[in-house]
């Protein structure tokens, strides 16, 4: 419908997709619903990948190798949100990179098991260099969300 | 048309050469994610040409964000393509335009190598969909306009004011079926005849399935470097004799205009301008021609001065644009046969390097030059960019 | 071949290429376009920018003989919107190419309108960059589709892209949420000279210290608006640029730099990427230290952080004395080095248009047509666009002034 009085106009695309999971993205996903953290290895150099990354891109070679990688990772940064946005949770919540064993990248996740109540505190009770682990789901259907969120350990 | 207002730099740009492509998937829908189908095929391009990935100074992709359900889709793609800390940028318009830049950026100095790459990794989103969202918004999208009936616009104003007939466009379908009976890239197969497709049912009179280019899903690269060092890692390059781009708007109210292609004219008018070809009849050997319709096949023809206009059904009745004609048209079966949505301009160029090199089952004995074009047409009007590559095996 | 700058060392290319016009939509269109009755359609939008730009170049269209559109088509209402905009050239028939990475998407196209002129394709480039911000309801929900789908797109939106390199840098260098209010400060007081900022009022450090928390450590007024507006540029092959301008502004150095796609594949604390990219800029212009050899400067600032983290990537301070580097005073108006006086991404952020603003801006200022922003006598210039995932792509360019040292 038009709205003359904001000389606005409103459109939506309306579009469905359906995107084909590499092998990579395959084996890491079935990965999650057996709640192991699986890594792809680059064997010459020796570097790791969590997320799984087909290829090396610094080399511009396949990665070649599956490793199980322990369930721990170190926060290297994080925020805590305090506004909705659409398609994400109610705020506040925390959000990281967080690098799983020596992998070379980092996967995104929630940081929970945190007192939801004061997010001011949130700020404080997190910091870069934190050890976590995952908090699985129950019911895991392979996606990034089998890992509910990660947490402190203690 | 104003071409004549354009400034050509002429012939006295140094050489770019195609030394290497390679292609993967088409027949059917693929069975990995796009990164990995684009990392594989510009690897194994570099590497035919024992080139590494250290050789290659930047990279360029082409695609859109709505064939892979993505924004910024490039995003994804550029490091698959080779692209960690290098140059790279993604041109829209297609594999031709891409291919385009990336040869100004070798002219311009700033590279001796470059790789043009993409992939299509979908299999089952409506590409009617998303040329309805190509269409202007306000007085053309909500009448459902999408590029089946863009085309089949043109093709009935075609029908209505030349010889043409609904056989004809078959025609087209049966002689590039033929022609990909050998194509290992082919996506469609079967060899349907002229009676089997006018036996089929309208999509949108009076195109008909078989008549509209499918949606193939398969990755394509293509590695392009100065002549001295397409002169050190290949006996058989292809130069890029001439490069020409064009836009036009198609209003549907002017199916005429549509039919005329301004826009691939003006860019066959800079192309051949640089190529020095005066001729194109007897100076080209094999063109590959984007049909995402079979009528375009036609009236791309005459757009690019095959003939006169008029004439492009003459060609095809007289078997002139058979894959043993005296000019082969879309020696691949184009699109009609095989579609990739993104890398259509690039597999086009691939067909055309294989044409002219003597070293594939798609080789054309003796060719030494090719036309290949490509068109941002699976969106359909009105807005309408169209490019031309002239090839050539510096023989003649 | 003319080796023009060759007392610089700049890298020769195969044809000079020079700007000879930069411009905007009119300055009411930089806003809101959610406020009611203040905005104009894609067509008026262009139309202005375009016209806008001619004139300050004084060439009419018929001399353009290609045109370099870009945006990200999922902001707009209409894939592709360039096909249906017909101020291109497309009643001309020219060339009109469509390009699109991301938030680096104007310079991009500044790129690709220098490669093709130097390459003798084309003798004179229009370059456009859509306002792409005003039509999207909501901005976060697009560029959330830009995340890697599988591992990041349910886990980030864009304003965490921003906090993520934020809290980082805080953490590493002990930097302070007054510093970035500092940095904050002095791009709103610049903004407050500009006709074309969407927030065009200074802020005390104390009003943006009190600002909402968006994403921690990112306060509202820390983080840029959704704004329209759109840009333009032409550029220009030696030959026309003399034709048209008496003090031509050359572009002695443009390229790109591209890092891998993952959001969690980053250094959080600065951009090695541009450091490395500036290092071939730099090379390729001639620039052996940025701060004597560079007059003005304009970046990709949209979260106030990255101001601090550009002075030390494109080599203006050491690691980690961003904060004490904006102390000192050399960045703004009266400095030596000013930076931003447009107010920045930060109070302007019109989409793909930001990205080209930077260039735009640095060319006004080298040309002395910068308005109430204009700085002293500027003779080198430095642009910088950042974009796609996370900041995946940087691009860089440096103009200059014929004849300035």
């Amino acid at each position: 419908m038009t709205d003359y009085d904001t000389y606005q106009k409103e459109f939506r695309w309306e579009l469905d997709f359906s995107l084909n999971l590499g092998d990579a993205d395959r084996k890491f996903f079935e990965g999650l619903q057996e709640k192991r953290i699986l890594g792809k290895k680059h064997t010459d150099s020796g570097r790791v990948f969590v997320p799984p990354q087909p290829y090396d891109d610094r080399t511009f070679t396949a990665t070649d190798e599956w490793v199980e990688m322990e369930q721990k990772g170190v926060i290297e940064s994080y925020t805590v949100t305090f506004r909705q946005f659409r398609n994400m949770p109610e705020p506040p919540y925390v959000n990281g990179a967080i690098r799983i064993g020596d992998s070379e990248t980092c996967l995104l996740h929630f940081i929970g098991g945190l007192d939801a109540d004061d997010p001011e505190a949130m700020i404080e009770e997190i910091s870069s260099g934190m050890t976590v682990e995952p908090v699985w789901s129950d019911e895991r259907d392979g996606d990034i969300l089998d890992i509910k969120h990660f947490e402190p350990v203690e | 048309m104003n071409d004549g207002e354009k400034q050509s730099s002429g012939s006295t740009m140094p050489d770019v050469a195609l030394v290497s492509y390679a292609l993967d998937g088409y027949q059917d829908s693929i069975a990995s994610r796009g990164n990995e189908v684009a990392f594989e095929v510009a690897r194994e391009a570099i590497e035919e040409v024992d080139l590494s990935h250290e050789d290659v100074d930047a990279t360029i992709g082409c695609g859109q964000d709505a064939f892979n359900g993505v924004t910024v889709s490039f995003g994804m793609k550029a490091c698959a393509i080779g692209g960690y800390n290098k140059p790279s940028t993604r041109i829209q318009n297609g594999g031709v335009y891409a291919l385009t830049q990336a040869r100004a950026k070798i002219l311009s100095g700033k590279a001796d190598c470059v790789i043009v790459a993409s992939e299509d990794p979908l299999v089952g989103f409506d590409e009617k969909t998303v040329s309805n969202i190509s269409q202007e918004p306000v007085f053309t999208r909500p009448i459902g306009q999408n590029f089946v009936q863009s085309h089949a616009l043109t093709a009935g104003q075609h029908l209505g004011t030349s010889d043409a007939t609904e056989a004809d466009y078959a025609r087209v379908v049966e002689k590039n079926h033929a022609a990909a009976s050998d194509n290992p890239y082919a996506h469609r197969d079967g060899e349907p005849d002229v009676d089997e497709v006018l036996d089929s049912e309208y999509l949108s009179w009076p195109l008909r399935e078989a008549e509209i280019a499918p949606v193939s899903a398969g990755g394509a690269a293509v590695v392009l470097t100065s002549a001295e060092l397409a002169r050190e890692v290949t006996d058989t390059p292809v130069w890029v004799e001439g490069t020409g781009l064009g836009s036009s708007r198609y209003a549907l109210e002017s199916p005429e205009t549509m039919a005329r292609l301004p826009s691939l004219r003006s860019a066959r008018e800079e192309a051949y301008n640089e190529a020095n070809v005066a001729n194109p009849r007897s100076e080209i050997d094999v063109a590959e021609v984007y049909d995402p319709v079979a009528p375009m096949e036609i009236l791309s023809c005459e757009a690019l001065g095959f003939c006169e206009d008029g004439e492009g059904l003459q060609l095809l009745r007289d078997g002139v644009t058979d894959a043993d004609g005296e000019l082969p048209i879309n020696r691949s079966g184009g699109a009609i046969v095989t579609n990739p949505l993104n890398c259509g301009g690039l597999y086009r160029t691939a067909m055309a390097m294989s044409a002219l090199r003597d070293d594939s089952t798609m080789s054309i004995t003796g060719s030494e030059r090719a036309v290949v074009t490509g068109s941002d047409q699976m969106l359909g009007s009105r807005g309408r960019t169209d490019g031309v590559l002239v090839l050539g095996t510096g023989a003649s | 071949m003319a080796f023009l700058f060759s007392e610089r060392g700049r890298v020769s290319v195969a044809r000079n290429v020079g700007v000879v016009g930069a411009g905007y939509s009119d300055p009411e269109t930089f806003t809101d376009f959610r406020e009611a009755g203040v905005t104009r359609s894609k067509e008026e939008l262009a139309y202005s920018t375009i016209t806008n730009t001619l004139e300050n170049a004084d060439v009419d269209m018929s001399a353009i003989d290609a045109t370099i559109f870009t945006t990200v088509d999922g902001f707009e209402a209409t894939n592709r919107i360039e096909r249906t905009i017909d101020m291109f050239g497309q009643s001309r028939n020219i060339p009109l190419i469509s390009i699109n990475t991301g938030g680096t998407g104007g310079g991009s196209a500044f790129k690709a309108a220098y490669e093709q002129i130097a390459a003798g394709q084309y003798d004179m480039v229009l370059v456009y960059a859509s306002g792409s911000f005003d039509s999207a309801v909501e901005g976060q929900q697009i560029m959330n589709t830009a995340a890697p789908p599988l591992y990041e797109k349910p886990i980030i939106s864009a304003i965490h892209m921003g906090a993520l390199y934020a809290s980082k840098y805080m953490d590493v260098h002990d930097v302070t949420e007054e510093d970035l209010a500092l940095t904050a400060a002095k791009n709103y007081e610049s903004a407050s000279n500009n006709p074309w900022a969407h927030r065009d009022k200074p802020y005390s450090v104390e009003e943006i210290m009190n600002s909402e928390m968006v994403a921690w450590p990112l306060r509202r007024l820390l983080t840029c608006p959704v704004s329209s507006g759109g840009g333009a540029m032409i550029l220009a092959s030696e030959e026309k640029v003399r034709e048209s301008m008496d003090e031509p502004v050359w572009v002695d150095a443009t390229e790109s730099i591209t890092n891998t796609f993952l959001s969690g594949y980053r250094t959080y604390e600065n951009f090695p990427r541009l450091e490395t990219l500036a290092e071939r800029v730099y090379g390729d212009a001639g620039i052996d230290n940025p701060e004597s050899d560079i007059d003005y400067v304009e970046t990709f600032n949209p979260y106030i952080a990255f101001e601090l983290m550009q002075y030390e990537d494109l080599g203006f301070c050491e690691s980690g004395e961003g904060p004490e580097y904006l102390r000192s005073g050399i960045t703004e108006a009266d400095g030596d080095v000013p930076w931003n006086m447009s107010g920045g991404v930060l109070c302007t952020n019109s989409g793909i248009c930001a990205s080209l603003s930077r260039h735009i801006e640095v060319a006004l200022q080298l040309m002395g047509d910068a308005g109430d922003r204009q700085v002293d006598d500027p003779g080198v210039g430095l642009a910088h666009s950042w974009g796609s995932n996370l900041g995946q792509f940087h691009t860089l360019a440096v103009m200059s002034r014929e004849g300035a040292n």
